[in-house]
C-alpha cells in the first residue's frame, strides 16, 4: 500500500500533472484499489466544508493585505526607512535586506512579488555603494525565505489545517525561531564583512533628520503587523479576524497615502484570486486524500512500516530531514508541504514528536529548499531582476545562508524549547513527549 | 483538409468563446476579490463591536464562510485560465516540444477529471440540501441552498473552462501550433511570471514619474 502510494505520487507529480489533480487522482486510485466502499461520494461534502473553513479563510485575506501593501508602494518606502536605520552595521544595506524581509513577512502569498519589489529597489545599490555582489544577492534570497516562518505565515496556516494543529499555538511558536533565524542571518552578514571588510561596501550617508522623517514610512506598517500578530497573541482575535483587521488597516493606510487606486485594487484582487484558486484546489484534494488515507488505514500501515524497520525517532527524523531537503531542491514550498505533510506528520506524531515543534521544523526545511539550487524560487527572482551576470552568483551568495539555516535546524532539533517555550508560557501549551 | 476544418473550428468558434469566457471569468475574479474585502469589513466590524460594546453580532463568521466558499470555486476557474495551478516541471522542461505538448494535454485532462468529479459529487450535496430544505445549524438558520448553489456554479464554470482549454489545445496541437497550445495550458515558467511582475513595477515607476 505504501509502495503503491509513493509510486503513484511520484509518477503523477513527475509527469507535471498539477499538484491538485495529482493528489486527487492518487486518492481515486487508492480508494478504488483498497476500499470496498465508494469513498468518492464524500468528495462533494469535503469540497464544500474545505471551501468554507473559517480558519483557511485567513489565507486570501493575508494575501490581499500583502498585495495592497506592496502594490501601493508602502513596502518600498518601508525598506527605504529601514536602510536609514540599519546601514551603520558592518555590511550596511545587506542587514536592511534581511530586516525588511523579517518584518514584511505578511506577503508570503507570492514570494515572487515580494522578491521582485525589494530586489528592484535594492539591486541598483550594489554598484552605487560597492557591495560584494554575490553576498548581497544572497541576503535578498535568504531574507525572502523568512516570509514563511514569521507569523502571519500562510504556510503555518496550511500546516495547521492539514495536521489539525492549533494555529494560534503555531503562531506563538514561529516567532522566536523566526527572530533567531533573522538574527543569525544578520550575524552571518556581519561575520562575512568583518572577515572581508571590502565586501561591506561604502556606508551610505545618513543623518538624524532623515532618519526621523523616515519613521513616518516605517511606523504605520509596523503598527499593522503589531495589530495583526499582537491581537492573535493576546487572544483578542483568531488568525482570521486578525487577517481581516490587517487588511482593513492596510487599505486605510494606502488610502491615506493616496495610493489606493483602482489599478492597485484590481491587481491585488487578481493576484489574490489566482493564489486562492491554486491553494484551495490543492487543499480540497489534500483533504480528500487525508480522508481516503484514514479510511483505508494507510496511516497505521505507515507507522507500522517504520516500526518494523526498527528505526528510532531520531533516525526517522534524520531521514525525514534529508528527504525534505532533497525534495525542496526541485519543488515549490507550498505544494511540497501539502504533498508531504499528510504522509509524514502522522508517523512523526506517533513517535511522540510535538506537532507544533514539527510544524516549525518543516517550515525551516522549506526555507532551505527555497534557496537551494536548482529550483529555489527566490534565487531565480533575484537573478532575473539583475538582468545580467550568471545565476551562479546568486547560488554562491546564498550558500552561507544555507549553512545558517542548517545551524538553525540543528538548534531546533537539539533545543525544541526554541519553538515551544513561547506557546508554553503564553498559550498554556502542553508539548507532546517522545516515546 | 481535416486540419483545415479543425483550424477553422478552433479560430472561428472556440477562440471567440474562449475570449468571452476569459472576460467573464475576470469579472468573476473581481467579484471574488470584492467578496474578500466585504468579508474583511464584516469581520472587522464584528470584532470591534464585540470588543468595544461586548455585543456579539451573530453570523458574521458564518456569512463570510459562505462568501469564501463561493469565491473559492470561481477562483478555481480563474486560476485555470491563468495557468496558476502549480505543476512540478523539473523533468518536463527537458522534454522535446511534442512530448511537452502531450503532457500538457494529460495534465489538462486530469485537472478536468478532478473538477468534473468535484462538480458531480458537489451536486449531490446541493441536491440533498434542496431535498431536505436544509438550514444551517446556527442561530442564523440560513437556507444553505443559496450559498451552496452559487458554490456549485463556480465548479460548473471551472469544468467548462477546463474543457474549453483542453479542446482548444487539442486543436492547436493537431494543426501543429505547439506554442499556442503551450500558451493556453503549458506550465507558466518562472521567467514568464517574473517578467509579468517586473512589467507591473516598470509601469508603476513610469506612472510615478509623469506628473499628475
Amino acid at each position: 500500500m505504501i509502495a503503491t502510494t509513493l509510486f503513484w505520487l511520484c509518477l503523477l507529480m513527475g509527469a507535471a500533472i498539477s499538484v491538485a489533480a495529482s493528489m486527487a487522482m492518487l486518492s481515486f486510485v487508492l480508494s478504488a484499489q483498497y476500499s470496498s466502499m465508494p469513498l468518492i461520494r464524500a468528495l462533494g461534502e469535503i469540497g464544500w466544508s474545505t471551501s468554507n473553513d473559517s480558519i483557511i479563510m485567513a489565507v486570501p485575506l493575508y494575501i490581499l493585505m500583502g498585495e495592497i501593501l506592496m502594490r501601493a508602494g508602502i513596502a518600498e518606502r518601508m525598506y527605504e526607512a529601514m536602510r536609514q536605520w540599519m546601514s551603520w552595521l558592518p555590511g550596511g544595506l545587506m542587514n536592511a535586506n534581511i530586516g525588511f524581509c523579517a518584518v514584511f513577512s505578511a506577503s508570503s502569498g507570492s514570494a515572487v512579488a515580494t522578491a521582485a519589489t525589494i530586489g528592484t529597489v535594492a539591486i541598483p545599490e550594489i554598484k552605487r555603494h560597492g557591495y560584494n555582489e554575490r553576498l548581497f544577492l544572497g541576503t535578498l534570497a535568504a531574507g525572502g525565505t523568512l516570509d514563511i516562518l514569521i507569523p502571519p505565515s500562510i504556510n503555518l496556516i496550511v500546516y495547521g489545517a492539514l495536521t489539525d494543529t492549533s494555529i494560534p499555538q503555531l503562531y506563538l511558536a514561529g516567532f522566536l525561531p523566526g527572530f533567531i533565524c533573522a538574527l543569525l542571518m544578520i550575524v552571518t552578514v556581519i561575520a562575512a564583512c568583518l572577515w572581508r571588510p571590502e565586501w561591506g561596501g561604502r556606508r551610505s550617508p545618513t543623518d538624524w533628520p532623515t532618519r526621523l522623517r523616515s519613521l513616518l514610512d516605517l511606523i504605520p506598517p509596523l503598527l499593522i503587523f503589531l495589530v495583526v500578530i499582537g491581537s492573535i497573541y493576546a487572544g483578542l482575535a483568531t488568525a482570521t479576524e486578525a487577517a481581516a483587521l490587517g487588511l482593513v488597516f492596510s487599505c486605510v493606510l494606502a488610502a491615506a497615502r493616496r495610493q489606493l487606486t483602482i489599478g492597485v485594487i484590481k491587481l491585488a484582487m487578481e493576484s489574490c484570486m489566482k493564489i486562492t484558486g491554486m491553494t484551495m484546489a490543492i487543499l480540497v484534494a489534500a483533504n480528500f486524500l487525508l480522508f481516503v488515507m484514514a479510511m483505508i488505514g494507510l496511516n497505521q500501515q505507515l507507522t507500522a512500516g517504520i516500526t518494523t524497520l526498527g528505526l528510532g525517532p531520531y533516525q526517522t527524523l534524520t531521514i525525514v530531514i534529508i528527504v525534505l531537503v532533497l525534495l525542496g531542491t526541485f519543488m515549490e514550498t507550498l505544494p511540497m508541504m501539502i504533498a508531504t505533510v499528510p504522509i509524514i506528520a502522522p508517523v512523526m506524531f506517533a513517535f511522540g514528536f510535538d506537532p507544533v515543534w514539527f510544524g516549525i521544523l518543516i517550515i525551516l526545511l522549506m526555507q532551505t529548499g527555497m534557496i537551494s539550487p536548482p529550483v529555489g524560487v527566490t534565487l531565480f527572482v533575484v537573478q532575473s531582476i539583475r538582468r545580467s551576470g550568471s545565476v551562479n552568483d546568486v547560488f554562491i551568495g546564498s550558500l552561507p545562508f544555507m549553512l545558517t539555516l542548517a545551524v538553525m535546524i540543528g538548534l531546533l532539533v537539539a533545543f525544541p524549547s526554541i519553538a515551544l517555550i513561547v506557546p508554553e508560557m503564553l498559550g498554556n501549551y502542553k508539548p507532546a513527549v517522545l516515546r | 483538409m481535416i486540419s483545415d476544418i479543425a483550424r477553422r473550428f478552433g479560430e472561428g468558434l472556440l477562440d471567440p468563446v474562449l475570449a468571452g469566457t476569459r472576460r467573464f471569468s475576470s469579472y468573476c475574479a473581481w467579484a471574488g476579490g470584492i467578496i474578500f474585502f466585504a468579508i474583511a469589513l464584516l469581520i472587522t466590524a464584528e470584532v470591534v463591536v464585540r470588543r468595544a460594546f461586548s455585543i456579539s453580532l451573530t453570523g458574521a463568521d458564518e456569512l463570510s464562510g459562505y462568501g469564501f466558499a463561493i469565491a473559492t470555486t470561481f477562483a478555481f476557474a480563474y486560476a485555470t485560465l491563468e495557468r496558476a495551478h502549480i505543476r512540478v516541471d523539473t523533468a518536463y522542461l527537458y522534454l522535446p516540444t511534442l512530448w511537452q505538448a502531450l503532457f500538457d494535454l494529460l495534465a489538462a485532462l486530469l485537472l478536468l477529471c478532478f473538477f468534473g468529479l468535484l462538480m458531480r459529487h458537489g451536486w449531490e450535496v446541493v441536491s440533498e440540501t434542496f431535498r431536505m430544505n436544509a438550514q444551517s445549524n446556527t442561530p442564523l438558520h440560513a437556507p444553505l441552498i443559496y450559498p451552496q448553489f452559487a458554490w456549485w456554479l463556480g465548479l460548473l464554470l471551472s469544468v467548462f473552462v477546463a474543457l474549453l482549454l483542453l479542446l482548444r489545445a487539442v486543436i492547436h496541437i493537431l494543426v501543429g501550433e505547439f506554442a499556442a497550445s503551450r500558451a493556453l495550458i503549458g506550465t507558466r515558467g518562472m521567467e514568464e511570471e517574473i517578467a509579468d511582475e517586473l512589467a507591473i513595477l516598470d509601469q508603476r515607476a513610469t506612472q510615478e514619474k509623469t506628473p499628475r
